[in-house]
């Protein structure tokens, strides 16, 4: 089993690599505005769960529904939660996080922090 | 930590291949320690350099695990070469940025001489150096022989065996074996160096 060192980097190095769950939450932590620690608590899990599911594939195609019962039952997660990241991130159509896509998500993230301040 | 059985390695691969999500991260579990370790112990380079290329290497592997084919090596042997080859690429184009950096005209020009000098000594230093390195750099030399012929032409004096070592790719051996191949080749390329100056400026007299 790898130390938390070792995990903790791996993990972070998952964040630009396409096909892997840890691009996937970049993208998505990117689009909601969110912390890791926050992102944690969505999928109902800690910080180091968080990592070692960043090295999973992200669950595609016909065995979507399959591969994230899977990885639920595996780490513990909460379905929904972990299904609700990966639609989102499928909406915004973007699979890699390209300058041009992360710009798009950065302003669609300003958007909502806009949004989502009280009127003065 | 040691590397996986034959069994495991066979069933991780065969998982990598089709569609289970949480394959990747058990590669990940079972190798990167493995390769981390290996790298340190053979490269003797830093954890933090080592992470990066175990790291490499398996993300290699997840962008194209039937790049790997198990009748022809195990999975340990083709990760722990993509980790060694990205190791020795940082180490060469490290090696070669701090040659560029330290290219023996651009320390001539830096550290001009003292005041008391004459300008035309300088000029003369300057353009002997200019002539001795277009010489070899046209001589079609290895990379590596310049290499050390620009750390030999910076030292003065005493050459550090270390920057030799660097600059002719042998850090990675252990000492025992590194030191008479430095000593050697540094004698040998002082020679060449000796006998390319005399050919350029005794043509000239």
């Amino acid at each position: 089993m790898m130390s938390v060192e070792l995990l903790d980097y791996a993990a972070k190095r998952s964040a630009t690599e396409p096909g892997l769950l840890g691009q996937v939450f970049a993208i998505y932590q990117s689009l909601e505005d969110c912390t890791r620690d926050a992102l944690a608590e969505e999928l109902g899990c800690d910080e180091q769960t968080l990592n070692r599911l960043s090295l999973c594939r992200r669950p595609s195609g016909d065995a979507f529904a399959e591969q994230v019962k899977l990885l639920c039952g595996r780490f513990g997660l909460e379905p929904f939660a972990l299904a609700n990241v990966l639609r989102q991130v499928e909406i915004m159509g973007s699979d890699s996080p390209t300058p041009r896509a992360t710009a798009t998500l950065q302003l669609a993230a300003l958007d909502k922090r806009k949004k989502d301040e009280p009127a003065s | 930590m040691t590397s996986p059985s034959r069994q495991q390695v066979e069933q991780l691969h065969k998982r990598m291949l089709g569609p289970d999500s949480d394959a990747t991260h058990d590669v990940f579990d079972a190798f990167m320690e493995p390769l981390v370790d290996s790298l340190v112990g053979t490269l003797r380079c830093s954890r933090h350099d080592a992470n990066a290329y175990a790291a490499d290497a398996l993300f290699a592997y997840f962008r194209k695990p039937d790049g790997f084919d198990a009748n022809q090596s195990s999975l340990w042997f083709f990760l722990n070469q993509i980790a060694m080859r990205r190791a020795y690429d940082a180490y060469r184009s490290q090696t070669k940025r701090t040659l560029r950096e330290n290219n023996p005209l651009t320390v001539v020009e830096v550290h001009p001489p003292a005041p008391n000098n004459a300008t035309e000594d300088f000029v003369s230093a300057t353009q002997q150096l200019e002539r001795l390195s277009e010489r070899i750099e046209s001589g079609g030399y290895p990379a590596r022989e310049v290499a050390a012929m620009r750390v030999i032409l910076l030292s003065e004096g005493r050459v550090s065996e270390e920057e030799m070592a660097r600059a002719l790719e042998i850090s990675h051996l252990p000492l025992a074996e590194r030191l008479p191949l430095v000593r050697s080749h540094t004698e040998r390329l002082r020679r060449l160096l000796r006998s390319l100056y005399k050919e350029i400026f005794n043509d000239e007299r």
